[in-house]
């Protein structure tokens, strides 16, 4: 009874441990993702912003040349 | 000779007679001299005060042009040292973010080298890396795993972005630059205009016209400085 206890236990220890260790692999490789996702969303908010400089500064050429 | 004694009288006469006339002409000719002499003279004086007002516009002119060729030189002198400042700042900049990019693609590339010296033999990897470099991000990962694939993603956008914020650092110094150019041309401008209206060489639709351009190339700066600035308090911007 003792040892089937024990083993039984063992099982579970081991059981726990791998789940533990997927989720937080898991939990990882989601920090990643988010990370990326961050990143790539201020890039493109660069760009856009590069843009909108770049049209202004082209109106504002067009109405200094027109002085 | 009782006929020569009648005539003398006459002879005196007609002597007389043409002295006076000679005199009168005489007087008619000084006086006709008198006249065109102060006529001469008028026109002189007249001359010389078109001479002097001549001189006096031509100096105007001259002293107006060397304002205005100065104030342009002062815009100019401003504009190219704020290019200047500009270029040195930018190059620093740039710089400093190839620097850093390099940096981190040597340790993404040490990073990567280890990963597949340890993990797998060099020639499978060697073909899977040349099958699958950029691929779906799921499956096909260039002989990474899926966590070293993903840092490495994150490490290729991380790349991605300072070079972007160099790009955006870049343009804010160059625009920046061109609103100090713009502003001061509008300054000159304004007062140009001004001047005209209050010596009255612009009529008032002129005025009104010039001024609306002026106006709307103000407006122009004002909202290229508001994107400059939202390009500046970007959340990932560093300075």
């Amino acid at each position: 009874m003792m040892k089937k206890a024990i083993f039984v236990t063992g099982v579970l220890a081991l059981m726990l441990a791998g789940c533990t260790g997927k989720a937080k692999k898991e939990a990882a490789a989601k920090a990643v993702e988010t990370e990326i996702e961050q990143i790539e969303t201020v890039s493109s908010q660069i760009d856009s912003t590069i843009t909108e400089i770049e049209d202004a500064a082209l109106k504002l050429d067009t109405v200094i040349n027109e002085l | 000779m009782k006929k020569i004694l009648s005539f003398i009288p006459l002879f005196v006469l007609i002597i007389a007679l043409l002295t006076s006339g000679e005199k009168v002409m005489a007087q008619q000719e000084g006086n006709r001299g008198n006249a065109d002499k102060e006529i001469n003279q008028t026109k002189q004086k007249v001359k010389e005060k078109t001479k002097g007002a001549k001189e006096a516009v031509k100096e105007e002119k001259e002293k107006v042009a060397e304002d205005v060729q100065k104030d342009e030189e002062k815009v100019e002198e401003a504009v190219k040292e704020e290019e200047e400042k500009a270029r040195e700042a930018v190059k620093d900049e740039e710089g400093k973010v190839r620097e850093a990019v390099k940096e981190k693609e040597e340790k993404v590339r040490e990073a990567v080298g280890e990963k597949r010296e340890g993990k797998a033999e060099t020639g499978k990897i060697e073909k899977e890396a040349n099958k699958g470099k950029g691929n779906a991000y799921g499956k096909n990962k260039g002989g990474l795993e899926g966590r070293d694939f993903g840092q490495a993603r994150a490490e290729a956008a991380r790349m991605q972005q300072q070079e972007k914020k160099a790009e955006l650092d870049r343009t804010v110094t160059d625009n920046e630059g061109k609103i100090t150019q713009a502003k001061e041309k509008i300054k000159v401008a304004r007062e140009d205009l001004e001047k005209q209206k209050a010596s009255g060489k612009v009529k008032e639709k002129e005025y009104q016209e010039r001024k609306g351009k002026i106006d709307n190339a103000e407006r122009a700066v004002n909202d290229l400085e508001q994107k400059i600035q939202k390009g500046k308090n970007l959340p990932g911007k560093s300075e």
